[in-house]
């Protein structure tokens, strides 16, 4: 998507949307003093790069604990001293946490986009089963469907951009340590390897689809 | 002169030959019986003992000498010294003793026979003694060196998949949770 930011107005968005042979431009414009509505930020939201607290929380936790077990593996086969390694090992650590969260982070922008369409059916009919006995007036429905659109959107993107990334991350580390750099130094092994392996996730991340 | 230069070789090489040994003689030998030494894994040396000899060899004691910088211990005291009391002609004992390197590094066998001590008879007086053969220079493994190499992996795999395993599939699970519910409402 793209936006452009106009001095003289607030915010000038245009938001541009693909999805196979179809094309939906949704444009809001807005005047100087005007603040967004409530469905305009859900819209905006759903199409946003921004994560939640609990979705930064997450995906810090998840690299930190896939960060953690290869370290504990690699002092453990290789039988290395910690207490001579751990300055390198402190900085790879840092390095490879970095690298899963931003793989993640990007990992979750791409599939929100796809399942924000996949769900998009199924939440307005359980939105519409929800209040089909309350008075709610269509406007509200549709500010309530978009909300949950995007938290089912958020919540599923999430859970996959970590499983995603944990399987590259661990196929690639693998790869890494126990065939190009079997027969290199532990301390050398260990530390390409984990930064190596979540450079490239981090790469194959910023891929479009 | 050639004939007088003759005598006086002869006359020599007899005297100078020495007479068959009486009473017992034992050649010992010191083998290495472990063929990848490892710091701190135990290390098995064999003493062979056989009596040539026509009578028996009665008191027989061997020991090790160890010189230098030791870095060979003995696993169990007191097995680094052996006694015997008798030992008939033609017959042979073997006597075992396992050590442990506390280092590792090269270590150089040629000072560290073990002496055998014996006397050539029953009633003799007489105490023969001699040293046993050695092998020469051995090299001792680092104990990480060899784990890194032949330890077994397997535990530290299983703790690892375990927890990679816990938080991947553990995500995957909640997906799939939400994702057939929201089939479930589609169709």
């Amino acid at each position: 998507y793209l936006a452009t930011f106009v001095p003289s107005r607030r915010v000038v968005v245009v938001l541009t949307f693909c999805q196979s042979n179809a094309l939906l431009i949704a444009e809001v414009i807005m005047s100087k003093n005007a603040k967004f509505s409530k469905e305009d930020e859900a819209l905006l939201d759903s199409y946003s790069n921004n994560v939640s607290a609990k979705g930064q929380a997450i995906f810090y936790l998840n690299a930190l604990i896939s960060t953690a077990a290869p370290v504990y593996l690699f002092l453990g086969i290789n039988h290395m001293d910690l207490n001579e390694t751990w300055i390198p090992l402190v900085f790879v650590s840092l390095a490879s946490i970095y690298g899963i969260a931003f793989a993640s982070k990007n990992f979750k922008y791409i599939l929100k986009h796809k399942i924000v369409m996949k769900r998009a059916e199924a939440v307005t009919r359980e939105i519409n089963k929800k209040y089909a006995d309350k008075k709610i007036s269509t406007k509200e429905k549709e500010e309530r469907i978009l909300y949950r659109r995007n938290e089912v959107a958020e919540e599923e993107s999430t859970y996959l951009a970590v499983f995603i990334t944990n399987a590259l991350f661990v196929s690639i580390l693998f790869v890494l340590a126990f065939f190009f750099l079997a027969n290199l130094n532990p301390i050398f092994n260990a530390s390409v390897s984990m930064v190596g392996a979540a450079g490239v996730v981090a790469f194959l991340s910023t891929s479009k689809n | 002169i050639r004939m007088f230069l003759l005598l006086l070789l002869m006359a020599t090489a007899l005297a100078s030959a020495e007479s068959d040994p009486k009473g017992a003689w034992i050649l010992a030998s010191k083998k290495i019986i472990t063929s990848y030494a490892v710091q701190g894994k135990d290390y098995v040396v064999s003493y062979g003992l056989y009596n040539v000899g026509n009578r028996p060899a009665t008191k027989v004691l061997v020991f090790a000498i160890r010189h230098g910088l030791a870095i060979l211990l003995p696993k169990y005291l007191a097995i680094a010294r052996m006694k015997m009391a008798r030992l008939n002609p033609g017959e042979k004992i073997t006597h075992v003793v396992i050590l442990r390197s506390i280092k590792y590094g090269n270590y150089t066998f040629s000072l560290d026979a073990a002496k055998v001590t014996y006397s050539p008879d029953v009633d003799s007086k007489e105490v023969r003694s001699g040293f046993t053969s050695t092998p020469t220079k051995v090299h001792f493994h680092s104990l990480s060196e060899y784990e890194r190499r032949f330890g077994s992996n397997i535990y530290y795999l299983i703790v690892f998949f375990l927890i990679m395993g816990s938080t991947s599939f553990g995500a995957l699970w909640m997906y799939l949770r939400s994702s057939e519910k929201y089939e479930d409402e589609e169709n």
